[in-house]
């Protein structure tokens, strides 16, 4: 079997998948008891007006006739009333949210900076944190060390990330007024600023979800220092550091790794709770904003987007898995 | 003098309690000589070897002194420990698979130790690596350099672990039980390898070992630790020849040794028939190529190989649990067992009756059931309660929250209608039957020793009184003199109840003693089967013959010859 | 008509328990022009298209785009219509059919051009569009020929609007209507010049008429507003036009907006918050002094009510749904949404604030109810075992409130089953054709501060079901007359004069308890000046508020 037959099933499975996905979306929405279209429908909403806004927005078809369009403007692009005032969504169209006046893939590519900024700042910050910690602990077992690195994991794991997030913005927004209290500063506006206003939330994030890491990283390097192998490399004459560091530590990172490509993907999905609390307009904002409003063309986007990402995640763990496990083959 | 231990005393230190591993050990070795430390498990003899490596836990507690070309290692800073470890003394564990770090190549590996005790370009490591691969004798170093632990076979592993243990020439070569996982005929290279290299390059080596075998043919004198003490200390001629210490005599009694092979018993109804079996694991890889086998009521079938032979493959198959490609399992259906039942001998186990046996070929194909387990769970159940099955390793194979009697009367329960105090019954009359006393029913597999365990799952394999009976190496875990008295229950229970069984073992010593008859697979067939006596004896084939000339025997004279004569080995 | 999302209420000033800034109600300590005044939003977008806006003529889109007329919301008055563009509030003849505009003079688009009735027919006949739909559409349905009309883009122009000249423009509507100038002051009397009108951009870059433009748009970010240069105070009678700069932060969650706003630093000091402050600060509040002058509570404003579904079973009794009015605990309700600074409690329909409203109670109890009363009545109606299904939604305040109602009307010896359900769920079943409630909560602030929008929507017979808001589904057709005059009525006097008795003989028929006027308590920065909230509509007047220099 080739690379390639592979990277082409894998990416057949991938497409099928999203397209279940997205039927099931469809159709959840459909059984839903708003109409969608009485969001567009204005007051007051006579059924006259509520049927217009229906079938200009596509509404009035029966669910798999919507779907259908929506699988052939994802090729082909759609448009939605006529003359003047019709509406355009290009190629490749994921739906257009009436609510916003613009088409789901530009909110999407609009909003996921935002999201892709948190996550991965918090992500590699997780990482670090609670892989250093889970090491150290484990090195350090039954001291002090071990004690309270666990116990600090404990209350990372239990506590709600809404109260860690307003706490942080208190301390240090308000009080010690060291960083922004929220909003989003693009990259390429200002790095710094930038940085300066993901500080907070990467860390509030990172340590909540360093916790949970550390946790797993300890109990991987306890089983992993007992290996045979750990014992042949000190008897080559090793020093300690290199035999955490290189021989046990990337054992350890395997299934680590695979773990935090998970969470990554769905995290890039929508950082929800962390984009509402620091005011940033990432993908889960989004979300949750077009639940609350029956958008249904950006929850369908979303959602999808969503998909695709733990999909891909899932995909580069498998890629990255077998990188670090030789023993791990196509 | 090379190494010198002298009373060394080491202790643990577990909840506040003190317990000692070794007391008062002392021996000495020179330069190019061969130190065997001979014990079963828990004598001490692999602590010792870690207290020499300095690597022993930070729980231990170690008194005495421990030197090394005149440098005593006790206490020694932790920097010159690492100096000599891999440096002065090159070390080779037992299971080479678990034994290498799977994630890195072992050239990665070998040249690793290289750079830590030398400063070298890596070409000139590259180069080193591939000279040490070729020294122990691989064929092909490049590739097995750059080739993943899991890539190589055991044989070609433990090799490149001596490789690199020799890597920065050491003084002392520490072998833990360098052949424990390996296959006779690996074994036997590697320690030819071993003896080649004690006169190539000047090292002293410490042997650790429990195998009598191994230490006939390589050692120079010997070491008997008995639960931490030094029990004798002799040259290995006079130590074979004379043992001086009761416990010496024991382990050298428990060793199986080639001799009288049972005779076949007459022959009875067919009980399991095995017909071209195929067992394919994917497109590519053929685990059993066309097998016929059968075996009749009261007979014990020896089947042998080396690990991939695919002979456990043989026994999951009848277990029901691997699907087959081809072929046919046939085993008698409703029962068993004709003359010898176990209800007309003496044997304490009565209240079930066994039903007069069939001809296999009316019986139940587990082949073709288990191709559908699901569809076919009921008669597969029905199937599996003619067949008791006894695995290699009892500790996982019993439920550690159950008690040993709950574990007993599990298939009672799932197979057979018996009143709840009819089931203490049958199970007390078990525990009898495997020489346990009653009162061991109430422990947890945990609170048991390896012997006791296997006993345990003795009983609970022969609990229904099945016809057949599958032993998969059910002695491989256990120490020689915990082997020997298991053996020695399984000949008299298969007198007693009278089941045929199919005795699946590496071990050639142990099927003689206890199999009708014998089959040789190798790479998926059948290469030789017939009476022991005839197998075993006088071989046909070149595999058995080569089997046969691997085994290193407990008497070093003997395995002198042996060796001289020996057939060269194909790799 | 405008359902307050959150029942938050009010006081009514005339009776002096006004809890705005008695200051700025004064008149004193106002703010002076410039600055950078900052609005903290919790929704991410705003749409700037008359078409499809439904905003309050006081807040963000009055900033950007003026209409014919507009709203003269003051702290302490009731709220009045006044010019805008136009010189008057319009002219009607043929009974109420016809009504006639003239603009200002002086009136300039910020490039310059002037701003002409056609650009106001234009904008009206582009909210026809389908594509342009979701905005307030009063209008579609009183213009002659607005039924079928399906916007300028497809459909022509629209032969019932008329612009004789530049300056003016005239009405043709199929009925009388009195309240005609509050209509003229919906988002979609805005100007929209034609050559100016791209349909998909226009929510972003709308062409401004009042004293800012939009300078930039972040979607889900931010908005800032800009001064419009060719904007003339002379022209305006409403607009303070105080700050240079007026930056929008959308997207704020309301605990850390309110939190902002508490410690009051920096650039924080300049700005207010849009939305209600969460009851957790609201305690917070309590007990930080500058925070506590800096809240303000609006005036008792929209009315929340129990509505009683008339056609169900024994409550097509008005006995029984009379014993209903005293059964109900006022007060409990009023605990449950938050005590005295959550509402005032409610006896009549047209809310305080509303011209023309006279206060009465038609039940006259304690404010807890009078469970004796009720059980009286049920007598006389014969029901002893009554079992009542009450539809709420599912978020703990309106549990919380449904509780207090249910509690109160078990004390009648009525059995109330609570249903809880998603507001998406509760709006489909109580303006739906499938009504399966006996009682339902609801709360009500018209979308424009006349009589008309207290009661023609939730008592008309033509607004039951299919999307209306007559949730007791009550059809009396001495009542339908009644609005119907009120309606035609362009003498504001006499107008309100029907309205006031319209209330009383609704109320006779008690198909609604009316339970508290909510109020809306906001909070402002040090630094902002002239900011009140009013009964109607109980929203900061984004038009007045000025920053100290």
């Amino acid at each position: 079997m080739t690379t390639l037959r592979f990277l082409g099933l894998r990416l057949l499975g991938m497409a099928g998948t999203l397209l279940v996905i997205s039927v099931l979306t469809y159709a959840v929405f459909y059984l839903l008891p708003t109409d969608p279209a009485m969001l567009s429908c204005g007051k007051p909403c006579t059924p006259a007006r509520l049927a217009e806004a229906s079938a200009f927005m596509g509404y009035d078809k029966p669910w798999w006739a919507q779907y259908l369009d929506f699988l052939a403007g994802i090729v082909t692009g759609r448009h939605f009333g006529s003359g003047l005032a019709a509406v355009d969504c290009a190629a490749p169209c994921f739906g257009f949210s009436f609510r916003l006046n613009t088409p789901v893939t530009e909110l999407i590519l609009d909003r996921a900076p935002v999201t892709f900024s948190i996550a991965a700042g918090a992500a590699v910050l997780w990482l670090i944190i609670g892989v250093s910690a889970g090491v150290a602990a484990a090195v350090k077992r039954g001291t002090a060390v071990d004690r309270s690195a666990m116990l600090l994991s404990t209350v990372g794991v239990s506590a709600p990330s809404y109260l860690v997030g307003l706490l942080g913005i208190l301390l240090f927004g308000f009080t010690l007024d060291m960083v922004p209290v929220g909003g989003y500063v693009p990259f390429t506006e200002s790095p710094v600023d930038w940085l300066w206003h993901l500080v907070l939330p990467w860390t509030v994030l990172a340590l909540l979800s360093a916790a949970i890491y550390a946790r797993l990283t300890r109990g991987q390097m306890i089983e992993v220092l007992g290996e045979d192998y750990i014992r042949t490399a000190r008897a080559k004459g090793l020093r300690e550091r290199r035999v955490i560091g290189r021989h046990a530590l990337r054992n350890v990172l395997i299934p680590v790794i695979t773990v935090f490509g998970l969470d990554l993907g769905s995290l890039l999905g929508g950082a929800v709770i962390t984009e509402r609390v620091f005011s940033m307009q990432g993908l889960g904002a989004l979300l949750i904003d077009a639940v609350n409003t029956v958008d249904l063309p950006v929850i369908v986007g979303v959602t999808l987007f969503s998909a695709l990402l733990v999909i891909v995640a899932n995909f580069a763990v498998d890629l990255v898995y077998s990188a670090l496990d030789p023993r791990v083959s196509r | 003098m090379l190494l010198s231990v002298q009373d060394l005393t080491i202790s643990f230190e577990a909840g506040g309690d003190l317990s000692e591993a070794t007391r008062g050990v002392a021996f000495e070795l020179r330069r190019g000589r061969v130190l065997a430390l001979v014990g079963e498990s828990g004598s001490g003899k692999s602590v010792t070897a870690m207290a020499i490596l300095g690597l022993l836990p930070g729980t231990a507690a170690v008194r005495g002194s421990i030197t090394l070309e005149g440098e005593q290692l006790l206490g020694a800073a932790p920097d010159r420990l690492r100096e000599l470890r891999g440096g002065r003394i090159g070390t080779v564990f037992q299971e080479p698979m678990a034994a290498f770090n799977p994630v890195f190549t072992i050239g990665d590996q070998i040249g690793e130790a290289i750079r830590t005790h030398r400063r070298l370009t890596s070409a000139a490591v590259r180069e080193r690596v591939g000279d040490l691969l070729g020294t122990v004798g691989l064929d092909d170093p490049e590739r097995i350099a750059r080739s993943y632990p899991h890539q190589l076979s055991g044989g070609q592993l433990q090799r490149s672990m001596i490789a690199m243990a020799i890597s920065c020439d050491p003084v002392l070569l520490i072998a833990d039980e360098p052949t424990t996982a390996l296959d006779v005929t690996a074994q036997a290279g590697i320690l030819d390898l071993l003896r080649e290299l004690r006169g190539r390059i000047d090292t002293a080596i410490l042997l650790i070992t429990h195998d009598m075998g191994v230490v006939a043919d390589l050692a120079d004198d010997v070491v008997v630790l008995e639960n931490g003490r030094v029990v004798e200390c002799a040259p290995v001629a006079r130590l074979f020849a004379e043992p001086a210490h009761e416990y010496t005599k024991t382990l050298l009694d428990a060793v199986p040794t080639f001799g009288a092979t049972r005779p076949a018993p007459a022959a009875g109804a067919g009980i399991l028939s095995i017909r071209d079996l195929v067992v394919d694991y994917s497109s590519r890889v053929r685990a059993v190529g066309g097998v016929s086998l059968e075996i009749a009521a009261g007979e014990v079938l020896g089947l042998v190989g080396e690990s991939g032979s695919g002979k456990s493959t043989i026994g999951r198959v009848l277990a029901g649990l691997t699907p087959v490609t081809s072929g046919a399992a046939l085993v008698a259906g409703t029962s068993p067992v004709t003359s010898t039942s176990p209800v007309t001998s003496t044997s304490p186990v009565a209240g079930i009756s066994p039903v007069t046996g069939t001809s296999p070929a009316a019986g139940i194909d587990i082949a073709r059931l288990a191709r559908h387990p699901w569809r076919n769970a009921r008669a597969l159940r029905r199937a599996r309660s003619g067949i008791g099955i006894v695995f290699q390793d009892p500790a996982s194979s019993l439920n550690p929250r159950r008690t040993v009697a709950d574990s007993i009367a599990e298939p009672l329960v799932l197979h057979r209608d018996l009143t709840v105090a009819q089931q203490r019954v049958r199970v007390g009359e078990l525990l009898d039957a495997v020489q346990l006393p009653a009162a061991m029913g109430r422990r947890y597999p945990h609170e048991m020793s390896g012997g006791q365990r296997q006993r345990v799952a003795i009983a609970r394999a022969l609990a229904l009184n099945p016809p057949l009976l599958i032993a998969d190496e059910p002695t491989s875990a256990l120490d020689v003199s915990v082997q020997a008295r298991i053996l020695a229950l399984f000949r008299s229970l298969q007198d007693d109840f009278g089941f045929a069984c199919l005795f699946i073992s590496h071990d050639l010593a142990v099927v003689e003693q206890l199999a009708h008859r014998v089959a040789v697979m190798h790479r998926g067939l059948i290469v030789e089967q017939g009476s022991t006596e005839q197998v075993l004896h006088n071989p046909q084939h070149p595999y058995t013959q080569r089997l046969l000339a691997a085994i290193p025997v407990a008497d070093p004279q003997r395995q002198a010859d042996r060796r001289a004569a020996r057939v060269p080995a194909d790799h | 008509m405008r359902r307050t999302a959150v029942a938050l209420a009010a006081t009514l000033i005339l009776t002096g328990c006004g809890a705005n800034d008695p200051k700025a109600a004064e008149g004193g300590d106002s703010g002076g022009k410039g600055g950078k005044l900052t609005i903290l939003s919790a929704s991410t977008d705003i749409n700037f298209d008359p078409a499809k806006s439904q905003n309050l003529a006081i807040t963000t889109l009055g900033l950007v785009l003026r209409r014919l007329t507009t709203w003269d919301i003051q702290a302490g008055k009731e709220a009045t219509v006044v010019p805008d563009l136009a010189t008057d509030t319009g002219t009607s003849s043929d009974g109420g059919k016809t009504w006639t505009y003239t603009l200002k003079d002086g009136l300039f688009y910020p490039d310059g051009s002037p701003i002409t009735t056609a650009d106001v027919k234009y904008g009206l006949e582009r909210s026809f569009a389908a594509e342009l739909s979701g905005g307030l559409g009063y209008h579609k349905g009183l213009l002659v020929g607005g039924g079928d009309y399906k916007g300028p883009y497809t459909g022509g122009e629209l032969a019932s609007i008329e612009t004789p000249d530049a300056k003016t423009i005239v009405f043709k509507l199929n009925a009388p209507y009195g309240d005609w100038p509050w209509i003229a002051s919906m988002p979609a009397f805005a100007p929209v010049p034609k050559a100016k009108d791209d349909p998909k951009t226009y929510t972003q870059n709308p062409v401004a008429s009042g004293p800012y433009q939009v300078a930039s748009y972040q979607q889900g970010t931010s908005v800032v507003l800009k001064r419009n240069p060719k904007w003339d105070a002379a022209t305006d009678t409403v607009r303070a036009a105080g700050p240079d700069e007026v930056v929008f932060q959308l997207g704020q969650d309301a605990t850390v907006a309110a939190q902002r706003l508490i410690a009051d630093s920096g650039d924080d000091k300049f700005a207010f918050g849009a939305g209600f402050v969460p009851p957790a600060q609201l305690v917070q509040i309590e007990s930080n002094a500058s925070a506590k002058q800096r809240l303000v509570t609006s005036d008792a404003g929209a009315l929340a009510y129990l509505a009683i579904n008339t056609q169900r079973g024994p409550l097509k009794d008005v006995k029984v749904r009379q014993a209903l009015q005293y059964a109900v605990d006022k007060k409990a309700f009023q605990v449950a949404s938050g005590g005295a600074v959550g509402g005032d409690i409610a006896t009549t329909l047209i809310t305080p604030g509303i011209a023309g409203r006279q206060e009465y109670d038609l039940y006259p109890a304690d404010p807890s109810g009078d469970a004796e009363k009720a059980k009286q009545l049920l007598t006389e109606a014969g029901q002893s075992k009554l079992s009542l299904v009450l539809l709420s939604e599912n978020d703990p305040q309106s549990l919380a409130q449904a509780q207090a109602i249910q509690q109160g009307i078990q004390r009648a010896g009525i059995t109330v089953t609570i249903k809880p359900a998603d507001e998406n769920t509760v709006i489909e079943q109580t303006t739906g054709d499938k009504p399966d409630y006996d009682l339902a909560i609801s709360s009500w602030q018209p979308d424009f501060p006349s009589a008309n929008g207290n009661i023609q929507p939730l008592f008309g017979t033509s607004e039951i079901g299919g999307g209306g808001y007559n949730i007791s589904r009550y059809s009396v057709p001495e009542v339908d007359t009644l609005i119907g005059q009120a309606l035609g009525e362009t003498d504001a006097a006499k107008a309100q004069a029907l309205w006031a008795q319209a209330d009383k003989r609704i109320l006779q028929d008690a198909p609604v308890v009316p339970l508290i006027y909510t109020k809306n308590s906001f909070l402002h920065g040090s630094n902002v000046k002239d900011f009140f909230v009013a009964a109607f509509p109980a929203y900061p007047n984004y038009l007045k508020v000025t920053l100290s220099n």
